[in-house]
């Protein structure tokens, strides 16, 4: 009796010495009520006011990037690959991760999927185009480049975006020429021959998604190597 | 009023006499396949192509370097016997709208390189037209074969 009346008391000194009735997500961590001072802002002075207790998010804009977590499979994907519910570690280093990167990433308009491993080799990440999906594998937690990936994962998504005309001129300045087979009566593709990566063969888009990866990480060196298509980077992500 | 009368009338009369001028080239296409013209026929609706082989003729958007436009094949007697183009969304559900067929129609997700997406594509057996989005220039191809 003792020991429940001294357990009694020990939660009712913690809470009350918190002060706090309010609870609040993992990403947020509450804040107390209190009565704020008057204190002088640029253009104004703000009069002593009453600040009700509430719960604020831990990394900035987490409330919103909390929503695009998703633990279910993309139905009709065509890999095999095993999809797998967010941990919560896992999601923590995503939300911090996702405010540090540039607006022009979009990244608020993406889902976050998870998958276990690739069927790609070495592969971190994928991207799901038409529904605006970006899926993670575990091999990604265990890269240094984290943004990079997801910059880079983003930017499959910007590609989407261009007009045919951007997709041409961007075509026109990496080196991708066309041409036409009289005999199979087909378009072929040639890839430019400086790559930038050695998968930028694969197509215009993952040419297009290195080049984004490189404009984002390597902000100096970047401009001398590649000046025109530079050029064309930064008039379009900003 | 004799003004607008007049002008309605031009009107009308420019829109019958040069209906072609005013359709894309998806659709300018497709009524030469249905006469199964010639490479004259082509010429003339086209104007001067920008590489040619025995079998066929191809127009470039810019230069020979740059994007495609379209490539029309004729067969030993000259008549078109395939031809394609590129198309954006818009053109190609209006060339659908134009084209009386049972197209069968599939929208499927694919592997796209390292990325994924849905991939539409369609068939008119009974014309021989189809069509199928290309990821990479985002871009319908229509194909024309018999």
């Amino acid at each position: 009796m003792k020991f429940l009346k001294f357990n009694l008391l020990l939660v009712i000194t913690l809470f009350s010495s918190h002060g706090l009735a309010i609870e609040c997500e993992w990403w947020q961590i509450p804040i107390k009520g209190s009565t704020i001072s008057q204190y002088p802002r640029e253009t104004h002075i703000v009069r002593k006011h009453p600040r009700k207790e509430h719960c604020r998010e831990k990394w900035k804009g987490a409330d919103t990037y909390i929503k695009q977590f998703r633990n279910d499979p993309i139905k009709g994907w065509p890999h095999k690959e095993v999809f797998k519910p967010w941990t919560r570690k896992e999601m923590e280093i995503l939300l911090r991760l996702l405010p540090t990167l540039p607006a022009w990433t979009e990244i608020n308009r993406y889902q976050f999927f998870r998958a276990i491993n690739s069927d790609t080799i070495d592969n971190p990440s994928r991207s799901e185009v038409t529904y605006g999906s970006i899926i993670l594998y575990d091999l990604f937690f265990s890269q240094q480049n984290k943004a990079a990936i997801i910059t880079h994962e983003s930017a499959h998504h910007l590609y989407k975006k261009l007009s045919p005309s951007d997709i041409d001129i961007f075509r026109t300045l990496s080196g991708w020429t066309y041409e036409i087979s009289f005999e199979k009566r087909q378009v072929f593709k040639n890839p430019p021959k400086n790559l930038i990566q050695p998968d930028s063969a694969i197509g215009e888009e993952e040419d297009f998604t290195n080049h984004v990866e490189e404009f984002f990480k390597a902000p100096k060196s970047y401009p001398k190597a590649y000046p025109s298509i530079h050029k064309f980077l930064k008039e379009r992500l900003k | 009023m004799i003004r607008l009368i007049f002008l309605s009338f031009f009107c009308v009369l420019a829109c019958t006499l040069v209906p072609s001028k005013w359709e894309t080239k998806s659709i300018r296409m497709h009524e030469l396949w249905k006469s199964s013209a010639t490479k004259e026929d082509v010429v003339k609706a086209f104007g001067k192509y920008s590489d040619a082989r025995t079998n066929g003729i191809a127009y470039h958007l810019l230069a020979p370097q740059n994007g495609i436009d379209s490539v029309h094949f004729f067969d030993s007697e000259g008549h078109l016997e395939e031809q394609f183009t590129f198309v954006s969304k818009t053109e190609l559900e209006e060339l659908l709208k134009r084209i009386p067929c049972q197209w069968k129609q599939k929208s499927e997700m694919t592997s796209l390189g390292h990325s994924v997406g849905m991939i539409d594509s369609g068939l008119c057996t009974n014309l021989g037209i189809t069509y199928k989005y290309d990821n990479s220039m985002q871009l319908y191809e229509v194909r024309w074969k018999r």
